[in-house]
């Protein structure tokens, strides 16, 4: 089964995600940035879902240390923010996120879609 | 999303129907039981911040609370937060006063009526 990291503050948001893809990956948890590159380089996932607002380190500045990460450069990241204003995808796709989802999440299909898209074919 | 009464409805119940399909009812148990914890801790954080002049802080807050009234169909208390979240971003606190009360008074109602629907799934 596939392990994805989850990089999320909100709790109720990482119990939602659990839901929906708990029966079909391994969830490994995060609440905050620090934890999260610490535990992506020594358990390394196959695709990361990662927060823009998070206190402290957000969602870009994580990104960019992963890409900055030989080991890790090439890891699928999927953007996961409350933002939905006219241009964001743009941005974070320049930003280098390899999709970008939008919270809330109204259509499981489309975050299943955006996952598997980007995992490693197995 | 209005009722029988044609009142916007405090809870747009199409999201909860639809969190029970994502997990069923033992997850709209969970979301409400974190809502209903964490929701008004974030709305007296957005008033502290506001009350301070602190706009980043109070960005910070709604956006918090943002994702969760979303996810939970409080419609009145998510479009606050969009509507006071770009003004905060903006530094424009002065008129985030009107979203922050819309927020203050519409999130009480929406806990009540969470954990009505909280209660009901237990049964």
């Amino acid at each position: 089964m596939p392990t994805l990291a989850v990089v999320e503050d909100n709790a109720d948001n990482r119990l939602l995600l659990q839901a929906i893809l708990g029966d079909r990956y391994d969830l490994v948890e995060y609440d905050n940035g620090v934890d999260a590159l610490s535990g992506i380089a020594t358990q390394r996932p196959d695709l990361v879902l990662l927060d823009i607002s998070l206190p402290g380190m957000d969602g870009t500045e994580i990104l960019q240390r992963i890409r900055r990460d030989g080991a890790l450069r090439a890891l699928p990241v999927i953007a996961l923010t409350a933002h939905a204003m006219a241009g964001d995808r743009e941005k974070f796709l320049a930003a280098g996120f390899d999709d970008y989802i939008t919270k809330p999440i109204i259509d499981e299909g489309e975050l299943f879609a955006a996952i598997e898209r980007l995992l490693p074919k197995r | 999303m209005r009722d029988q009464a044609g009142q916007t409805a405090i809870v747009d119940e199409a999201a909860v129907e639809r969190l029970k399909g994502f997990g069923g009812v033992k997850l709209v148990r969970g979301m409400v039981e974190l809502f209903v914890q964490n929701a008004p801790v974030r709305a007296s954080e957005a008033r502290e911040a506001f009350d301070c002049g602190d706009a980043a802080a109070l960005r910070a807050a709604l956006h918090a609370l943002k994702s969760s009234a979303g996810q939970l169909g409080a419609s009145s208390v998510y479009a606050a937060c969009i509507a006071g979240e770009e003004l905060a971003s903006r530094g424009e606190l002065g008129p985030c006063a009107m979203h922050l009360q819309r927020i203050e008074t519409d999130l009480p109602l929406v806990c009540e009526h969470l954990e009505h629907i909280r209660a009901d799934s237990v049964a």
